[in-house]
């Protein structure tokens, strides 16, 4: 169902005819109003025209009186045949001159005879007169009459102005006198009797040829008076456009009184008709004849006087513009009811397809958000890519071939790496030609390289020989790969690092196979080392009140334990061996070491020793610190042999920072405790510098020096993660500077001892080992302590036995390597059966336990071996006791391998 | 019912048929024309020509000729003048036009004076005194000649003239015209001899007589001679010409040297517009009488070549050229 037309769509056609109407008499009155308006001054065009013509025949009325006058001089008898033809002449050539007449001057004393003469001439009536109330009268008498003699055109109707004396009538007496007086012509505005509405101009004619000056002479010498008659309808009628004006001439005239009197001429009224619109009007003021003439020109104007044409134009313009409105808004209300049933229709097909297109919006909209997100991606990426081009270690230039057909390659970019490698900016590099930048490397090998790789597109890499910079003597390899587009990548890295690391890498396997060799000596060494210690001491109390012997014990007993020490040396080094790291003061080791040198150090060397007390703290055994100090020390000392020289001990807190780092691995950033030991010996040579921390290596004489004392300090500074740097000239000395990382924690107290009475004990304990010598020098230092002790050295065996009784040991004691089943093995085993039971691991050596291990293992007590009497009767007491107990100087985590 | 309506279609079908009534139209002006001489005389004709021209369809002409200058006798004007009257009892004009002294003389005086009819008269030759005029019903143009003008040409061309003879018809009229010219060229103590004549015999005589007696000739009014031959005037004058000749009516001019001539026309023309203006309404009274004022000057250059006068150029050029 259609809703009903809005008003506006219905109304629309009256509107629009209405307002169509509106306009077309808008359009009308303005057309009207310019033609109005053109009309006007075309009229007032006209009208200027007139009152220039006007102008032009007011002056000619006085020219033509006075050439009258002067042919009328010129004449020597005038009678009134030659006046008629003069008369005759002048009225058809000026039409606006009603007549034409002569006045002679007649004295009073002539006055008869003249009266006389004209009767008998055939004039019976004749005599001089004036205008009267009731008709012509007799003159009255007095000097001068200017009778009128002669008149043209002769009628009838004008034949009583004969006689009549114009001086002897007051309305023309002034006229006559001024027109004498003046030699002037004048024209007076008074009208006879007949002659309504007429102008009259006079003209004096003097006797002589010369015009007499003055008033009086001029009085007497006139003869006679011209006067001509002047019709002031045709006056203005025979004007050029005149008879289109309604024209009224106004004359101003000075009479006696000064009184303006005015004599209106109404012309011809204009021949327009119709309906009258506002009328034309103009005023001018001539001046012409001493007088003042009102001119008014005015015309009626009626509807065909306008140009009808723009107006009609604009009616029928209009009317069409009316038809087209109301036509338009018939079709337009039409087209709005057949558009609102359409839009009905499209509406509801829209409500359809929106809806459509709301799921399909939807869906686009997410595809753009998904297409913006890869956008955004594909722009972080390409981001990513360039900071990842840009920052990129190795040096990446891309490479273009000059032209299709040239070899040689041109950059077309690099990546800050390359320009950092090169030292150039970016608008260096790009453009240049492989052989600009690199003369000899690029025609030589470069070029070769891109060459193929752009002919083939297989990847290929320059490695099998690095190619030194001749600049800076560091080692590059390079790798080239071929563009889709067809440009060719070159990435290429410094690898002297990576040379120098490999180098560390071989040194640091070689380091391991020392370590795994020492490692596996020292268990060796341990267990013989145990079994010598071990019966030694035994021997030493069994032979107590023997001095001698005792003293012989004593040195069998040194020695062992010298040999222990050595083994330790060598674990350190290999930083396998034991340790007994804890919070320090560095500064307090120091300065017992250097009161230690400073007794053994000759008279030539002087020591400088700068420790600062308020360095910090260090993590660290401090037997290994006391042993970094030893060490160097003993190598300044040894390199200022036989010569005088300065050793210098400096301990001072550093910070280092990333950059100092550079280059070290493993090392963190921070607070560092620095140990600088300095001598002014003969200095390290170059090829020495390289091996210095090689283990076994030493420049001293045979005997006189282990080797393994720079090979220890490396161990121990890379042990705690520090770093050791060296400084060192010929003939100068050297500089040997280590950083212990600082440590936070507090200082622990030394721990306590109770060393003074060995604990004892009746406890049944199980020994396993499978060395023999072990067991009985172990058993027989536990059965010395008072404990029972079953031995065995089958670790199967021993379980077997545990498996018979478990409640018949209060402690196992295993050691770890044994073959068949190693003791976590067994502990294992043994905790299956009795979960509780206390039992104690030895180990001389393994790569596969450590007391965490251990301890996860729910084994209680941890010792590397040899133990000494002392040591195990604690570890023993404790576990028996319920503490859980490592042996000081065991490792109680596993140290991770380093590179 | 029928009876009323025959009636009405009758009536109907009668004003249809019936003929204008004469009270519809206005009543025709009626205007009488006296003329004291007869149809074909020259001056006559012109008068009439004129007064018919002026006066057009204003008013119905009747023409009446007394035909004085066939039969001069006072009896037969007087006999012309009663039937005048009795025409004008009869016909009664508005107006009468009244040409000419007889006209003037034997009809107006006797008749007319004073009447209810209004005259206008012309023609009248110098002066209307002897007739009486003005009248109460009587306006018109007096007929003079150019004489004062003549009188200067004369003067000019004969400076030592005396005297002068007027040869003329014996003729009332001319007798007027010798008084004035005796009046004229007595200003200038010129005097002035008429001599009448009868027959074309005696006007030869009398011009050579005249010209062996005076010192010029005035050629008057030859309207009388019955056996007036206008070629033997010519070829007389021509042959005996010696003295300087001069006339004032323009038939005169082939035989004088120099005419200045009246004009017929003047008379007829200010007649009509006298009458048009009493026809509407005007007095007669207000028309005053007032005397003719143009004329024709003619010369006869083969008389002037016999006589060996030589007339200014001026006159020459203007004067219209005769004899030829």
């Amino acid at each position: 169902m259609t809703a009903p037309l809005p008003l506006r769509y219905r109304a629309l056609p009256i509107w629009l005819f209405l307002s169509g109407l509106i306009m077309v008499a808008v359009f009308i009155f303005g057309a009207w109003r310019y033609s109005l308006d053109s009309l006007q001054k075309e009229i007032t065009s006209e009208a200027e025209q007139v009152r220039d013509s006007l102008y032009q025949r007011l002056n000619a009325l006085g020219e033509v009186s006075a050439n009258v006058a002067i042919l009328v001089n010129s004449t020597l008898q005038l009678d009134g045949d030659q006046f008629r033809i003069f008369a005759e002449h002048v009225l058809q050539r000026y039409p606006f001159f009603l007549s034409m007449s002569y006045l002679p001057r007649i004295q009073e004393e002539e006055r008869p005879f003249f009266e006389a003469e004209m009767r008998e001439r055939g004039f019976p009536q004749f005599g001089i007169k004036r205008l009267g109330p009731d008709g012509f009268q007799p003159a009255e008498k007095r000097g001068s009459h200017f009778p009128l003699l002669y008149h043209e055109p002769f009628e009838p109707t004008s034949a009583a102005l004969i006689g009549y004396d114009f001086a002897a009538d007051h309305s023309f007496a002034s006229s006559v006198d001024k027109a004498i007086v003046g030699n002037e012509t004048v024209l007076s505005s008074e009208s006879l009797v007949n002659m309504p509405a007429s102008l009259w101009v006079l003209r004096a004619i003097y006797a002589g040829k010369e015009v007499p000056v003055g008033a009086e002479l001029r009085r007497r010498a006139v003869y006679g008076l011209i006067v001509l008659q002047v019709d002031p309808v045709r006056l203005l009628d025979n004007i050029r456009g005149a008879d289109r004006f309604v024209l009224s001439l106004e004359i101003e005239s000075a009479s006696g009184t000064q009184e303006l009197k005015r004599v209106q001429v109404d012309g011809k009224r204009g021949r327009l008709s119709g309906v009258l619109l506002p009328g034309f009007t103009k005023d001018y003021k001539l001046d012409a004849h001493s007088r003042t003439y009102h001119v008014r020109l005015g015309r009626h104007l009626g509807w065909r006087d306008v140009d009808l044409a723009l107006p009609a134009a604009a009616l029928a313009a209009g009317l069409i513009m009316v038809f087209l409105l109301t036509l338009t808004g018939i079709v337009t209300a039409r087209r709005a009811r057949e558009a609102r049933v359409r839009n009905e229709e499209i509406q509801r097909q829209v409500t359809e397809k929106t809806a459509e297109l709301s799921v399909k919006n939807m869906q686009l909209r997410q595809e753009v958000d998904e297409r913006l997100q890869m956008e955004k991606a594909l722009a972080a990426s390409e981001h990513r890519f360039r900071e990842l081009f840009d920052r990129m270690s190795s040096g990446v230039i891309v490479f273009r071939p000059v032209d299709e057909r040239s070899e040689d390659f041109v950059v077309f970019d690099c990546n800050r790496a390359a320009r950092e490698i090169e030292g150039k900016d970016k608008e260096e590099l790009v453009g240049r030609r492989v052989g600009d930048l690199f003369p000899v490397f690029g025609v030589e090998v470069l070029l070769p390289l891109l060459g193929r790789v752009s002919a083939s597109g297989v990847a290929e890499e320059i490695a099998a020989a690095p190619f030194p910079d001749a600049r800076s003597g560091r080692w590059r390899d390079y790798r080239a790969y071929r563009l889709p587009a067809g440009e060719v990548i070159v990435l290429y890295h410094d690898i002297s690092e990576r040379i120098r690391i490999e180098e560390e890498l071989r040194q640091a396997h070689k380091m391991e196979a020392i370590g795994t060799l020492a490692g596996g000596i020292a268990h060796d060494f341990n267990n013989i080392l145990s079994a010598i210690i071990g019966y030694t001491e035994m021997a030493r109390i069994e032979a107590r009140h023997d001095a001698r012997l005792t003293g012989y014990l004593d040195e069998v007993l040194k020695a062992g334990l010298r040999a222990r020490d050595l083994v330790r040396q060598i674990l350190t080094f290999s930083r396998k061996g034991e340790q007994k790291r804890e919070v320090l003061q560095p500064h307090l080791i120091v300065k017992e070491s250097l009161k230690l040198l400073r007794a053994s150090l000759p008279a030539t060397i002087e020591i400088e020793e700068d420790v600062d007390p308020r360095c910090g703290l260090v993590e660290i055994d401090p037997t290994q610190i006391h042993q970094v100090v030893v060490n160097l020390c003993a190598n300044a000392l040894h390199a200022m042999e036989g010569r005088h020289g300065r050793l210098t001990v400096r301990l001072a807190r550093r910070t280092l920072s990333a950059e100092d780092l550079a280059g070290e691995y493993g090392v963190m950033p921070g607070d560092f405790v620095e140990l600088l030991v300095a001598d002014t010996g003969h200095g390290i040579e170059r090829a020495v510098m390289e091996r210095i921390f090689d283990p076994f290596f030493t420049t001293k004489a045979v005997g006189r020096g282990t080797g393994m004392g720079l090979a220890v300090v490396h161990g121990i500074v890379q042990g705690c993660r520090g770093l050791i740097r060296v400084e060192s000239e010929v003939e100068k000395g050297t500089v040997f500077r280590v950083y212990f990382p600082a440590a936070r924690e507090k200082i622990l107290g030394p721990r306590g001892s109770d060393s003074q009475s060995l604990p004892f004990g009746s406890e049944r304990i199980l020994l396993v080992d499978d060395e023999v010598t072990l067991v009985r020098s172990v058993g027989g230092m536990l059965s010395h302590l008072g404990y029972r002790v079953t031995e065995k050295t089958d670790s199967r065996a021993a379980l077997a036995l545990f498996g018979q009784d478990p409640s018949a040991f209060d402690l196992v004691i295993t050691d770890q390597t044994m073959p068949q089943m190693t003791g976590t093995e067994l502990a294992a085993a043994l905790f299956a059966v009795r979960g509780e039971l206390p039992v104690i691991l030895c180990t001389g050596y393994s790569e596969d336990i450590d007391a965490d291990r251990a301890h996860e293992l729910g084994i209680r007590g941890f010792a590397l071996k040899p133990l000494d009497h002392e040591t195990l009767a604690r570890l023993v007491r404790d576990v028996l006791d319920g503490k859980e107990r490592v042996v000081p100087g065991a490792p109680e985590k596993k140290q991770e391998e380093t590179t | 019912m029928t009876y009323p309506l025959t009636r009405l279609v009758v009536l109907l079908i009668c004003l249809f048929l019936h003929p204008p009534l004469p009270s519809l139209a206005a009543p025709a002006k009626r205007c009488l024309y006296v003329s004291s001489y007869h149809a074909g005389y020259v001056w006559n004709d012109d008068i009439e020509r004129a007064l018919g021209d002026t006066l057009g369809d204003a008013c119905e002409i009747k023409k009446f000729y007394m035909d004085g200058k066939r039969d001069v006798s006072p009896d037969f004007a007087r006999q012309k003048a009663s039937e005048a009257k009795e025409l004008i009892d009869s016909w009664k004009p508005d107006v009468v036009i009244a040409a000419d002294d007889n006209a003037s003389k034997y009809l107006v005086m006797p008749y007319l004076k004073d009447a209810a009819v209004p005259v206008v008269f012309c023609g009248i030759n110098w002066t209307a005194d002897p007739y009486g005029y003005p009248y109460a019903n009587t306006t018109g143009m007096i007929e003079i000649g150019p004489i004062d003008p003549l009188v200067g040409q004369v003067l000019t061309m004969v400076p030592e003239a005396r005297h002068g003879i007027f040869l003329s018809a014996a003729e009332l009229t001319q007798t007027k015209e010798v008084d004035l010219s005796k009046k004229a060229y007595g200003r200038y103590n010129v005097t002035i001899s008429h001599m009448p004549v009868t027959s074309m015999a005696d006007w030869e005589k009398g011009y050579v007589a005249a010209q062996e007696q005076a010192d010029f000739v005035i050629f008057g009014n030859n309207s009388g001679i019955n056996d007036w031959d206008d070629e033997r005037a010519r070829k007389w004058v021509l042959a005996t010409a010696k003295k300087f000749t001069v006339s004032y009516l323009d038939w005169m001019a082939p035989y004088a040297m120099l005419t200045m001539a009246k004009i017929a026309h003047e008379q007829g023309e200010w007649a009509g517009k006298a009458v048009l203006l009493i026809l509407q309404g005007t007095k007669p009274t207000d028309i005053p009488i007032v005397a003719n004022r143009r004329w024709n000057m003619f010369v006869n250059p083969a008389l002037l070549a016999r006589g060996g006068f030589v007339l200014p150029s001026e006159i020459m050029r203007k004067a219209v050229k005769v004899g030829q």
